[in-house]
Order: structure tokens, then sequence, then C-alpha cells
């Protein structure tokens, strides 16, 4: 006689928690690194999600009610796309804002249109642009205290040289061990990559939506080059360098804000990848990946509308 | 206070007591053993046996309909065993069975075969019946108190229920009169349970008070030692719901549509072929009862009502 069959499926909460799972262990490498700081940072942006999520409940229901993590999701993605020597308050404030001005207006998990890191990351960037992406150099001395002032010797990210139209003076495969200057969490590309496949195999994530927004950064990185250079040069420059992978992994296949088809998350990866090569090529800043994000995230309703209609008119789930 | 349980496989859990043999809970009543509705004539007709099965009320355990009601439709020029399919004046039979059960090993039955891994099981089979035309699929337990109703006069009265889950130490089938409350055929069990899930092979519901009684269309008590209770999330969107569901049906977009307040019932396709089996919330999660939405959508789709969503 077999054990009974009760629901053991996948919940929202599960996969939340799977996301943050991931995200925590996104911390260790840059915390092995560069000391408390990068966890500081991460408990601080946390611990302040928590409040606005507390606070935001307070005002809509009367009472404390937090139900899921993803004020926790939000934080830790916040942090992960500041840089090491940047202020602590910096992903605090771009979270408050981004959990009261994003989050609140349209209530729990599942509701807001937009990714909240994104706006976190876009508001931090749009407000304080010298901390955001002034980033330290990890191969000079330097002294980073959890929550004071730091010390150390600012470098140009290989996203700043390649908007230049120079070629970045690190080999690609430097940038997969997370040595390179970037983000606290966007430079460990193989990190990145263990999370991501964890995150797809527990089915947290996407994958079509990651494949989609890669392959269509790779051919536009392998057709426009920026730089000088032959095309596989400019492809792994360009996917290695900046948040782009981590943006892949963690941003573009969050299930509330993309899609409800396979062929619309597709769309949406690739929309989300193009809009972030054009913000590349185009844009005042080197990483766009939150703008990218942000954009096609607005464009996800008339996608769900169109795929919707091709699903149920011209595919095999005929009316 | 029973707790609710959440996307209960019914059809799948009481799989294992189907080899079980089938229990009386009741003793043999002499008085019900005799017809108590009279036919207007002896000979075994198509009109005779849909006589019998209206007055009979035999409802089909497989949707909990009036086996009568689906034959009429039928026999209006669609086709089904035995009496059920002179009944209708169906041209062909076939008996579908989970598994690798022996039916029809005389060979003058057809066979589909059900795969007892997919839920609902009866889909699949389904989709075969549609590919020959005009179909209905009754229940065996139908198919028994047609028997009864057209040889023996007698209406139904009994229902052949399988005991499973967690908190029953041993499962068992059992067949009760119609209307016996629950608690009296859980009376023996020993288990410790805290919730009870009721209902037919594939639609079920969460017992809320053991007093209820046994209907026609009850064909499993699914005793859980623990209800797991999950909180409901809005839609995140993962699209899960339209992979789980055999019909063709877009659960999250009847949900937004009905959610919208306003819903027009030409955004509301396929909603008319939901079985109510409740596939897409087990796959939901979320935990939205996107089954409710589906068949209040199909409701008003029936109504025919353009306004009656605004």
């Amino acid at each position: 006689m077999c054990a009974p069959y009760v629901k053991s499926g996948p919940s929202a909460s599960a996969m939340l928690n799977q996301t943050l799972a991931a995200l925590a262990a996104m911390l260790i490498v840059p915390t092995v690194r560069y000391g408390a700081r990068p966890a500081a940072m991460a408990v601080m942006a946390v611990l302040t999600c928590a409040a606005c999520e507390a606070f935001c409940s307070l005002m809509r229901y009367g009472k404390i009610r937090i139900d899921d993590s993803s004020f926790a999701v939000t934080g830790l993605t916040a942090v992960m796309l500041t840089p090491v020597n940047a202020p602590v308050w910096l992903p605090c404030a771009a979270c408050a804002a981004a959990q009261l001005a994003a989050k609140a207006p349209f209530g729990r998990y599942g509701r807001p249109p937009f990714n909240i890191a994104a706006v976190a990351g876009a508001f931090a960037a749009l407000c304080w642009p010298s901390e955001s992406f002034t980033y330290m150099d990890p191969a000079k001395p330097f002294t980073l205290l959890p929550f004071g002032a730091c010390e150390y010797t600012a470098a140009v990210s290989p996203a700043a040289v390649l908007k230049n139209g120079l070629k970045p003076d690190v080999q690609p495969l430097d940038m997969l061990w997370g040595t390179g200057v970037g983000a606290i969490g966007t430079t460990a590309a193989l990190v990145i990559a263990a999370c991501g496949l964890f995150l797809f195999i527990r089915r947290a994530a996407s994958l079509e939506t990651t494949v989609s927004f890669l392959l269509v950064c790779a051919l536009l990185a392998a057709f426009f080059p920026r730089i000088a250079c032959s095309p596989l040069t400019s492809v792994k420059y360009e996917l290695l360098s900046g948040s782009l992978l981590f943006c892949s992994v963690f941003m573009v296949t969050d299930p509330s804000t993309s899609p409800k088809t396979f062929a619309g998350r597709c769309v949406y990866g690739a929309l989300a990848g193009g809009l972030l090569m054009a913000v590349r090529y185009f844009g005042a800043f080197g990483q766009g990946a939150c703008f990218a994000v942000l954009l096609a995230d607005a464009a996800v309703p008339l996608i769900d509308n169109f795929s919707f209609k091709t699903v149920t008119v011209f595919g095999r789930r005929s009316v | 206070m029973w707790k609710v349980p959440h996307g209960v496989k019914l059809e799948q859990m009481k799989r294992p007591s189907l080899e079980k043999p089938i229990a009386a809970l009741t003793g043999n009543d002499k008085k019900q053993e005799r017809g108590i509705f009279k036919l207007p004539e002896k000979k075994v007709s198509s009109p005779l046996i849909l006589s019998a099965v209206g007055q009979a009320g035999i409802t089909d355990e497989t949707d909990g309909r009036r086996l009568y009601d689906k034959l009429v439709l039928l026999k209006s020029g669609k086709t089904g065993l035995g009496y059920a399919a002179r009944a209708c004046g169906a041209k062909k039979t076939a008996a579908i069975v989970g598994g690798s059960a022996g039916c029809g090993a005389d060979g003058k039955v057809r066979v589909i075969r059900a795969d007892p891994s997919r839920y609902p099981a009866l889909a699949p089979a389904e989709c075969e019946l549609k590919r020959c035309g005009s179909y209905a699929v009754i229940g065996a337990q139908a198919c028994a108190a047609v028997y009864d109703a057209v040889k023996n006069r007698k209406p139904q009265s009994e229902t052949v229920v399988t005991v499973a889950g967690d908190g029953a130490p041993d499962w068992f089938n059992c067949r009760v009169k119609i209307g016996t409350p629950i608690s009296e055929v859980l009376g023996a069990l020993r288990g410790d349970y805290s919730a009870v899930v009721t209902g037919s092979s594939v639609k079920g519901k969460a017992a809320k008070d053991l007093s209820e009684p046994v209907r026609a269309d009850t064909r499993l008590l699914l005793v859980l030692k623990k209800a797991k209770a999950r909180s409901v999330f809005p839609c995140i969107g993962c699209g899960r719901c339209t992979a789980a569901c055999t019909q063709g049906i877009v659960p999250w977009a009847v949900l937004k549509e009905m959610e919208s307040g306003r819903a027009d019932i030409l955004r509301l396709p396929n909603v008319q072929r939901c079985i109510g089996c409740a596939a897409c919330n087990v796959a939901c999660p979320s935990c939205i009862d996107l089954c409710a939405a589906v068949q209040k959508a199909g409701r008003l789709k029936k109504s025919g009502d353009i306004y009656a969503g605004a």
C-alpha cells in the first residue's frame, strides 16, 4: 500500500525561499573576499525591506502581516547590484523607496507589475550615480569596515570600459571567479550559473526567459560589437561584464512580473535582452539591466494579451 | 473545526484500496430487496429502461449528474453499457479501465486503457472517445444501479465507498446506504485523523462536518492525519495551471477576467468544458481556487448574458 498523495508541489512561498537561498549563497564569495561588509549590507537592506513591509501592512490591514519572504529577496537582490565600497545606506534607501513606491500601492507579492529590485537598482542609479557606479579595485589594498568608511583604490569596471569603446584589461576567464571589478553579486559568473542551475532544477525560475535573454544579448554583441574585436570576444566581454548575467538569472525570471505563457516568456526575455543592449549602446550608464527589466515589465500585459489570443485562437487550445 | 486540505488528488488516492473487497456496512434489509416502483411493461425496451432509470433516481458517480438526463441527452442523437446503451440507442460500447485491470477478457467489450498516473485518468480516454463522435462516460456503479432498476425495480439506495488516507490504518471498501452520516462510515476507524475529504472519483471537497451524509456520487472518504494548510497568494503568473488543464482552458486568464469585475464571455474560451477535476488547483503554487473561478465563468457563459459580468 503506497503512501497517500497529498499536494507536495512547489508553492509560491517555497519558490521565494529557494530564490532567497540562492541569493544567500551568492553572498558567500563576497563575504570571504571582502569581509563582513557585504553581509552587513545585506542584513541592513533586508531589515529595511522588512520594516517597510511591516509599515505598509500596518497601513493597509491595520496590523503587521508579513506573509512571504519577497521583501528579503528584494533586499538581497538590491545589495547584489551595489558596489561593496558603496555606503551601507545606499541599498537601504533604494529598497525603502522601491518598497514604498512600487510595491505598497499594488499589494502583496504577485500584484506589483514591476520587479521591485529593479526599481531599487534604477532608483539608486538615478539618485546616487557616483555611489552606484564607483567600484573599488580588489587587486589593490583595501580596508572595508562593516558599517564605517572604507579605504580603497577606485577602478573602472569592465562595463564602463566597454562603454568608452575600449577593451577591458581583464581576461574573460578571470571574470568567472569573481575577482573582477563590479557590484557585489555580479562578478562571480560561475556562482551565478550554479545558483541559476539550482533555481531552474527546482522550477523556481523559468529557463526559457534566461535562454532567450542571453541569446539576444549574445547575438547583438556578436553582430554589433562595441569594441574592435572578434564577435566571440565581444560576446564574452558583454555577457560577463556588468550585471547582465545576474539579471538573466535573478531578475528577468521573476514569475510574478514575467508573462504567463511559454512563448510570452521567450518574447519577454528577448525584449529585455534587446533593451539591455540598447541601454548599454545608447544609455548614459554602463549598466542598464534594471532599466531594461523595468521597460520589459511594462510590456508584459501586452505580451500576455497577445500570447493568450495566439494560444486560444491559433493553438491547439481552440475555442 | 475540520481543516480544509488543499489539492488532494482523490482519484489517485483511492487507487491502492481498489484491490480490497467490498464489505457491507449495513445489514441486508429484506424490504429493500423487493421492487418498489412499477414499470409499464415487462419487455426490456429502451423506453422501459429510461423509465426505470428515471424512477430509480440513479446518479452517475463519475460526475454526480442524473443518469436519466445523460441518457435522454444521448438518445437525441448522441451515443454509451448493456441497458444504458440500449436505452439511448448506442451503436458501440467500450470499457475504460485503469492500469492492467482485466476487463473485457471475453473479447466482446472494447477496452480503452486509462493511464492511472495521469490526473484525471479519464481525460486522455475521453479525448479518444471524442474522435468517435458523441459519447457519454457512465460509472460502474451507475451501470450496476441501472441493472438493479430494470431487473429488480430497485431505486438507487446504496453506494460503494472507499476509505483511504494516512489517517486510516486499514483501508477498506464498503457498501453503504445513501444518506448514512460520514461519522457512521468512519465509526469503526481507530486512526487518528484531523481532516476528511469526500467526493466522487474526480470531484472532491473537504467535509466540514462529519454528520454530512454519504451521497450517491460519494466514492471516497479520504482520512488525513494532518491537513496541510497553505496560505493563498495572488497569481504569480507561472502558467502551470494551463499546462495542467486537460480541457484546453487557460485558468489564469479566466481568473483575471473574472476578477476584473466586467467579465466578457468572449474572453472566456473553453470554460464550458471544465470537468471540475481541480488539476489547476493542484498545480497552482499560489493555492488559488482556479477551478471555482472557471466553473463560475462556465455558468456565466452558459447564461449567455454578456452584461452579467459588468
